[in-house]
């Protein structure tokens, strides 16, 4: 639960230039739970990465965790 | 390496893992886990599928043959400064950091985070021409380290992207560095410049192109870099995204 909130964040303010505005929600589930990561307009582009390369290693990390909980994770970027 | 053992499922990777350790009566240092499937991962799809493990009972050497262990003697002080678990502490300032260091703790605030009880150990490879300095090598080990390889070590190659990215921001500089688990990179890179070397040989004699099967950029890399000396093929890769794969074309046609 919120250890998967803690990776997010951990990532997204190590890569941020304003890791002050960085915000993790998230939004619960039975089985599933959704993460929503913000983060300054500058740092979107970062964040994503190129072709959203980056975003989706956060969403493979956050997967290992995932399956250890037996849940289904989703990550957007707003 | 061999393809034989056992295959468990379960809901989770490390569900299956305790359930074909069971099963066979083996502790996780007794077996070779290969992970099949990491089962329902849940960012677009509905998640149903079970994940899937590969457990090989390890031949025992004489040496790792359990006689009566000592626990006196076990782990020296040397693992507990690799504790994953005590490095998670507030980064010091990047300058009195050198990149090993740096590399080291946030690997280990990654592992931390993402529920992992592992070491890392490191080693610096020698720099090759051209290079100012060789690559910084981290390679996690212990229980469970074998689940963040992934299919097709897609999830070690993500963990190394947010770790060098991370690592190069810090730095604020361009650091060379590969995230391995036990030396899977490694073994993959031996087991792959053999593959292309056979598959060369196999293009030459036939006179004919091999198509090798859909590899991920880094493999297909290590193909091509390990054919590239060779005058009598050439590589090239095609087909797109994850079916892209290489294929060894014979340079000179044999006849008869």
């Amino acid at each position: 639960m919120s250890d998967m909130k803690e990776l997010v964040e951990y990532i997204a303010k190590a890569l941020a230039d304003y890791p002050d505005q960085v915000q993790v929600s998230e939004i619960e589930g039975e089985n599933s739970l959704i993460l929503e990561l913000r983060v300054a307009p500058d740092d979107m582009g970062r964040i994503i990465g190129k072709k959203g390369q980056t975003a989706n290693a956060m969403r493979a990390l956050i997967r290992v965790l995932a399956a250890k909980q037996g849940k289904r994770v989703t990550l957007e970027i707003v | 390496m061999t393809e034989e053992g056992k295959v468990f499922s379960a809901e989770s990777v490390e569900g299956a893992i305790d359930e074909g350790l069971a099963a066979l009566g083996l502790a996780r240092d007794q077996v070779e886990i290969v992970v099949v499937d990491e089962g329902g991962r849940g960012i677009l799809g509905f998640g149903g599928r079970p994940a899937q493990v590969r457990l090989t009972p390890l031949p025992l050497s004489p040496a790792e043959i359990p006689v009566s262990p000592d626990p006196a003697i076990a782990e020296p002080e040397a693992a507990v400064d690799d504790r994953v678990e005590e490095v998670v502490e507030p980064p010091p300032s990047p300058e009195v950091l050198d990149r090993v260091q740096l590399a080291r703790s946030v690997l280990a605030d990654l592992l931390a985070r993402m529920g992992f009880e592992v070491q890392i150990r490191t080693h610096q490879t020698e720099a090759v021409a051209g290079e100012k300095e060789g690559t910084l090598v981290l390679d996690i080990y212990g229980a469970g380290a074998d689940s963040l390889i992934g299919r097709k070590g897609e999830t070690l190659v993500s963990l190394q992207r947010i770790v060098r990215m991370i690592v190069n921001r810090r730095m604020a500089a361009r650091v060379n560095l590969i995230v391995d688990v036990e030396g899977y990179k490694q073994q993959k890179e031996l087991d792959l410049r053999r593959l292309a070397e056979r598959m060369a040989e196999q293009a030459v004699k036939s006179g004919r192109q091999v198509v090798l099967e859909p590899m991920p950029a880094y493999e297909r890399r290590i193909v091509h870099i390990a054919l590239r000396a060779r005058a009598d093929v050439r590589t090239e890769s095609e087909g797109a995204g994850h079916r892209r794969r290489v294929v060894i074309i014979p340079e000179v046609r044999k006849e008869g």
